[in-house]
């Protein structure tokens, strides 16, 4: 079975027939709700947790003959799609949460005008950042470009409502926002597959003046939200739970929904207590909700990142308390809910909704099983060493790092280095040496390089070296470079090439060679590029070490902006396609324990192939996971790692 | 004890390891397997960042009834099934119960703070003897030595495989989970994994027989 | 005397950090956080290593002078309490012979720097044997870079001063060499570095057998090759540095640039040499400052003894004695040196009477010089 991203099962979504119960993950799902909807164009830019869906859509276009395409960035993405859209087809475009912020700008221009073909916005949030640097609620985002938002607790309603959001957008003809979370996208649940929408249709894209963003077009927004809210009040989306009437009503949405049952089953809560799941979250149907204030007298919120839902039921009691009577809120706004790193933020479990039930009804939680003691933990929790991340064994990117380290200790002006998003962001971890100063977001380390680079007036007189990864590059930093060259800033960009888009599955990018289908296509070469803003641009192999810290050395040296593009490819990629060959220690060689390395190969450079034989007291490689990459032949300083067959 | 039905509702089982050791492939042959077998399944994963070298960890839930959420609840786990014994003694801290049935890889993938010298190398054996004496069943088995055996350690997590279908802890036969393996392993990989799954499940027989 | 254990967080703190490194290459090689690029050192990793070698190796952290004396030198000791002001062993250290001299008429045909001593000297000991492999500095002034040569024409490749400090020492870490018994042309910093990678058996120190040091009174720093290139200098073939400027040769062209600008790239840990004259080496080789083609040669252990003697005997070398009136002038140079660094050591820190600044040296010395 094939691979794609991170998936193994995908294929059942095309081999099943409707009417089958297939399990698949919540981002398969959505991809499956989309093919049920009959899409004709699908756009995205790969970004935990939302990349699968169109990693699978991509997979099976051919079957289905539909358009998809990786796309350099979000807001190419999304503007691609909408021009699908205005052309009367149904159009599909996923990113993660951080994507949304770059698709923004075009979204909420785009929202005014409106659109013709179903167009779907499916953004995956990260709460707890399982793969992001930041926890973002999106649906804050739909609300501030009034954009119609559906937010699904399940696997089986990921798809369901991925399908109707079609419907909804033709209904309203404006864009809607389907908000997914990681717990949605990255579970698999059984859904049982429906039937493939035949939308055979024309693309036709008739003179009008609708597609544009005008101020006196906010009514018509105002109308189309007002029309969904309608839509919304009947919804099968919105529904409540338990108690017919109770005191104590839990007000959540997304996979709250399921942790507050289990939470009301295991305190034998269910009939005194409601849950109200709107699936809604904006328009927010005030009438749903107002019905189920309505009687209660505390309400909890269980949602997920921030207290979306929780702001928006509190507005409407503030308009209508004078019916609603005396009710007490208890969320994450107020501070009685906390995620795991405190209150307005983080993933909900059934463990804090069940918490907040106990503090808040005293009901005695009756365990049927025996926990370990607080004591039993500790003797086992005593001995167990923390684990942090690491770059794959044969990474480029920790060349890369070593690389620059040793460049700019040899360069000794206390260099600074800011980072990017990908991998590669481990440049911040142990595993990357603590190389990066700075991290935020995709190109902004090129336009932070660029800033401190102008402040020689100022006394700055530390070298900048921004390293940022090749599908980075193409998405966000050519406008910081650009820029760069306009304002004689003097830094040294190094592109991180490793050919894919490697942290979210190894997407194909404009570099790649081919496109999200498996079609080749035109490389668009980064040094072409740089050569053509007038940089100093050379090619180097991280793996080379020292010709790669010269190549650095003399780049620095050099005045103004260069760019300098270290190329291997990914290790895990590469690892796939070939073995390569076989590294091997002699170990009559290694200095073992009395090494001045202090075993540098285990301890410091860390790759996890190069382990320590502790019975004859010597490194070793395992040859399980090393991809014989040979970078640690080079460094090792008693020429103890060779390649087999050397010895 | 293979019955084709459940002992609880839901069996809450915890599969875990670090980066790169096939947990997504093994989450989706247990859940399948369930599927299968007519139950309702539940799989919440990590990955993303978590998957470089990180740890990583499957909860996957299997009921009839009542749907349940993508995350066990803490002190839930009925089952602990770790590729790497310090990812599953962390799992059975958070997770574990008296009752819980823990089946664990005996080789240890380091984290960088014990190759760095900065956390002290844990004694596995010690760990061992303690989660003897605390849970009600701790099967060690030498998953990756196995593989090696066969010329691909990789495959230590199929194998794995074998030793919870061995084990008895849930109530699908071997052929049900051959049935599925087969499904989601490629062809070419097909007879490798049969392997090293019966080599798997004969150690967990062998391991249950001494008891 | 008794030596604390002390590692790379101390030879950070003590010499990388004040950038009192010598580019001697002594620490360059041994261990993996160590690196050198061209001319640039640096330690890359805090490694923690507590009792490291290359702190034990640097000529720039305590150097127990009378001990290494004493070591390649044997029962010809310097005994500061009696010399007096005109000893020259006092100002030169220990010297057996002082000649003017230059590369004979059987020495080959090779262009050196002055009188080619240094190159004559050299292919001979390879060519006789007396060492098969030559630890020189190769490559034109703005490329310089380490070589071990093993033939005559590696030799000859590498003639010429570079100026520029190169971690030459390094190579002797390199796991891939081939050699057992070695010559090495280095600067003082580099024979003490050399002395003391011998007493602790540092990678194949313990092989070289041969040891000329060259005269330095400073050595260029990284900066220098940069500049070299910005001056459109970057291919000249052989500099040099004479009493008031630099003469770069490029083919027949000839270029001369102040020394001014050039004396801003001087290393600091220059400005804290005690030793400008390789007083550990076996034969220590200058220019004369008065007839451009003979070197001055200064011969100090018997084995360079031997090795001169031999090659006078060969036609390699040919001799002349020091000119009386110059003499003056040479010991004047270097005791003001002398005097200079050890004043400023002093002021710098003084630690136990017998030490001064990473100097560990007999009382009657310090007097010796603090009192002329």
């Amino acid at each position: 079975m094939e691979r794609v991203g991170n998936l193994v099962g995908w294929q059942d979504i095309v081999r099943e027939e409707p009417g089958k119960r297939v399990l698949l993950n919540g981002n398969e799902a959505m991809a499956r709700g989309a093919l049920e909807a009959g899409v004709h164009f699908v756009s995205a830019y790969p970004g935990s947790p939302s990349s699968e869906v169109t990693d699978v859509l991509a997979q099976v276009s051919e079957n289905f003959n539909f358009y998809v395409e990786w796309s350099v960035n979000e807001i190419v993405a999304l503007e691609g799609a909408a021009g699908a859209s205005f052309a009367g087809l149904r159009a599909l475009c996923t990113m993660k949460a951080d994507g949304l912020n770059v698709a923004y700008d075009f979204l909420t221009s785009m929202n005014l005008g409106g659109c013709r073909g179903g167009l779907v916005l499916v953004v995956a949030d990260d709460p707890f950042g399982h793969s992001s640097l930041k926890e973002y609620d999106s649906r804050f985002l739909a609300a501030a470009a009034w954009v119609p938002a559906l937010e699904p607790s399940t696997v089986q309603e990921a798809r369901d409502m991925v399908k109707w959001a079609f419907y909804l957008s033709e209904q309203i003809k404006g864009p809607v926002m389907v908000r997914s979370v990681t717990r949605v996208s990255h579970s698999r649940g059984i859904i049982t597959l429906g039937d493939i929408e035949q939308t055979v249709r024309e693309a036709d894209f008739r003179p009008t003046r609708q597609f544009h963003t005008f101020t006196r077009f906010h009514q018509e927004v105002r109308e189309r939200l007002k029309q969904a809210e309608e839509l919304f009040a009947v919804s099968p989306f919105n529904f409540s739970f338990g108690a017919e009437k109770a005191d104590l009503t839990i007000f959540t949405c997304g996979p709250g929904w399921l942790y507050a049952k289990e939470a009301l089953t295991s305190l034998q809560l269910e009939d005194q207590v409601k849950i109200v799941r709107p699936g809604t979250p904006f328009p927010l149907p005030k009438q749903f909700i107002l019905s189920h204030l309505n009687g209660a007298k505390k309400v909890v919120f269980i949602e997920e990142t921030r207290p979306f839902l929780e702001e928006k039921v509190l507005a409407f009691y503030a308009l209508h308390s004078e019916n609603l009577g005396q009710i007490k809120f208890y969320g994450k706004a107020t501070g009685h809910v906390s995620g795991i790193r405190g209150p307005e933020c983080g993933e909900m479990n059934t463990d804090i909704v069940r918490e907040v039930l106990i503090g808040l009804t005293g009901r005695p939680y009756h365990v049927p099983i025996v926990s370990l003691t607080k004591e039993e933990k500790k003797s086992l929790q005593a001995s167990l060493p923390p684990r942090d991340y690491m770059l794959c064994p044969g990474c480029p990117h920790r060349a890369s790092f070593w690389v620059v380290k040793s460049a700019l200790a040899l360069e000794g002006n206390n260099g600074i280095v800011t980072g990017d998003i990908g991998c590669y962001s481990m440049g911040a971890m142990e595993t990357g040496f603590n190389l990066f100063n700075t991290l935020h977001c995709m190109g902004a380390g090129a336009g932070i390089a660029g800033g401190l680079s102008k402040l020689g007036a100022y006394g700055f007189k530390q070298p900048v070296v921004t390293m940022v990864g090749d599908s980075t590059f193409y998405h966000a930093v050519i406008p910081a470079l650009i820029n760069g060259r306009w304002n004689k800033a003097n830094y040294l960009c190094i592109v991180l090439d490793n050919g894919v888009t490697a942290m979210t599955g190894h997407q194909p990018h404009p570099g790649s060679g081919k496109n999200a289908v498996g079609e080749e296509a035109e490389v668009v070469s980064i040094e072409e590029i740089a050569k053509s803003l007038g940089f100093m641009v050379k090619v180097s192999d991280p793996f080379r070490y020292n010709q790669a810290i010269q190549d650095v050395l003399e780049f620095i040296r050099m005045p103004g902006l260069k760019v300098l593009i270290f190329r291997q490819p990914c290790a895990l990629a590469a690892s796939r396609e070939q073995k390569r060959r076989k590294v091997v220690v002699r170990q009559e060689l290694c200095r073992g324990d009395a090494c001045g390395c202090m075993r540098f190969c285990t301890a410091v450079w860390g790759c996890p192939a190069n382990v320590w034989d502790k019975e004859r007291e010597a490194a070793a490689i395992d040859p399980a996971i090393c991809v014989g990459c040979g970078v640690c032949i080079d460094l090792c300083p008693a020429g103890a790692i060779v390649w087999e067959g050397d010895e | 004890m293979q019955t084709e039905s459940l002992l609880k509702e839901p069996v809450n089982l915890i599969i875990t390891g670090v980066g790169g050791q096939g947990n997504i492939l093994v989450s989706e042959i247990v859940a399948q397997t369930g599927c299968r077998q007519k139950y309702n399944v539940v799989v919440g994963e990590s990955y993303g960042l978590s998957q470089r070298g990180g740890a990583v960890s499957s909860h996957a839930r299997l009921f009839r009834h009542q749907e349940y959420g993508p995350i066990i609840p803490l002190g839930k786990a009925d089952i602990i099934f770790g590729f790497e014994p310090l990812e599953a003694v962390r799992q059975a801290v958070d997770y574990g119960h008296k009752n819980s049935c823990l089946i664990i890889n005996s080789h240890p993938v380091y984290p960088i703070g014990v190759r760095r010298g900065k956390n002290k190398v844990p004694s596995l054996e010690l760990l061992f003897k303690k989660l003897r004496e605390i849970v009600a069943e701790v099967l060690i088995i030498p998953a990756t030595k196995l593989a090696g055996q066969l010329g691909e350690a990789m495959v230590q997590n199929v194998g794995m495989v074998g030793a919870l279908a061995g084990s008895g802890c849930l109530p699908f036969r071997a052929d049900s989970f051959i049935e599925v393996i087969k499904k989601v392993v490629p062809p070419k990989a097909r007879a490798l994994n049969e392997k090293a799954f019966y080599l798997g499940l004969e150690e967990v027989q062998k391991i249950k027989s001494l008891k | 005397m008794k030596v604390l254990p002390k590692g790379a967080p101390q030879l950070k703190e003590e010499v990388f950090g004040p950038g009192l490194c010598t580019a001697c290459g002594g620490c360059v090689g041994y261990c993996p956080y160590i690196k050198a690029v061209a001319d640039r050192v640096a330690m890359i990793y805090p490694c923690n290593c507590e009792e490291g070698q290359c702190y034990q190796v640097c000529p720039r952290t305590l150097t127990d002078l009378p001990f290494l004396r004493a070591r390649v030198f044997g029962e010809r000791a310097l005994e500061f309490d009696k010399f007096n002001q005109d000893s020259l062993e006092a100002v030169l250290g220990v010297c057996r012979a002082l000649y003017f001299a230059r590369a004979g008429t059987a020495a080959g045909n090779f262009q050196g720097q002055y009188g080619g001593v240094t190159t004559a000297l050299m292919r001979y000991a390879l060519t006789t044997g007396k060492i098969d492999g030559a630890l020189l500095v190769g490559g034109k002034p703005a490329q310089p870079r380490p070589v071990l040569a093993t033939t005559i024409q590696q030799v000859d490749a590498c003639t010429g001063t570079k100026y520029a400090a190169l971690p030459t020492l390094s190579m002797l870490y390199q796991p891939t060499q081939n050699t057992s018994c070695l010559g090495i042309v280095g600067r003082p910093c580099q024979v003490t570095a050399l002395r003391k990678m011998q007493q602790v058996g540092a990678g194949a120190a313990g092989q070289v057998k041969l040891t000329i040091g060259l005269f330095c009174f400073w050595s260029l720093g990284p900066e220098f090759i940069p500049w070299l290139i910005g001056k459109g200098l970057g291919l000249i073939d052989k500099m040099d540095i004479t009493v008031d400027d630099v003469l770069f040769k490029k083919g027949e062209e000839a270029i001369r640039q102040n020394l001014a600008e050039i004396r801003s790239f001087i290393k600091p840990s220059c400005q804290l040499c005690y030793d400008p004259v390789a007083e550990l080496a076996d034969l220590a080789v200058g220019s004369t400052e008065y007839e451009a083609d003979w070197n001055t040669l200064l011969v100090r252990s018997r084995n360079g003894e031997d090795l001169v003697k031999e090659a006078l005997q060969q036609g390699i070398l040919e001799v002349k004695p020091y000119p009386k009136e110059r003499l003056p002038l040479l010991k004047q140079a270097v005791l003001a040196k002398k005097q200079r660094v050890l004043q400023a050591l002093k002021a710098e820190k003084e630690r136990e009477n017998s030490r001064v600044g990473y100097l560990n040296l007999s009382p009657a010395e310090i007097n010796f010089y603090l009192k002329l």
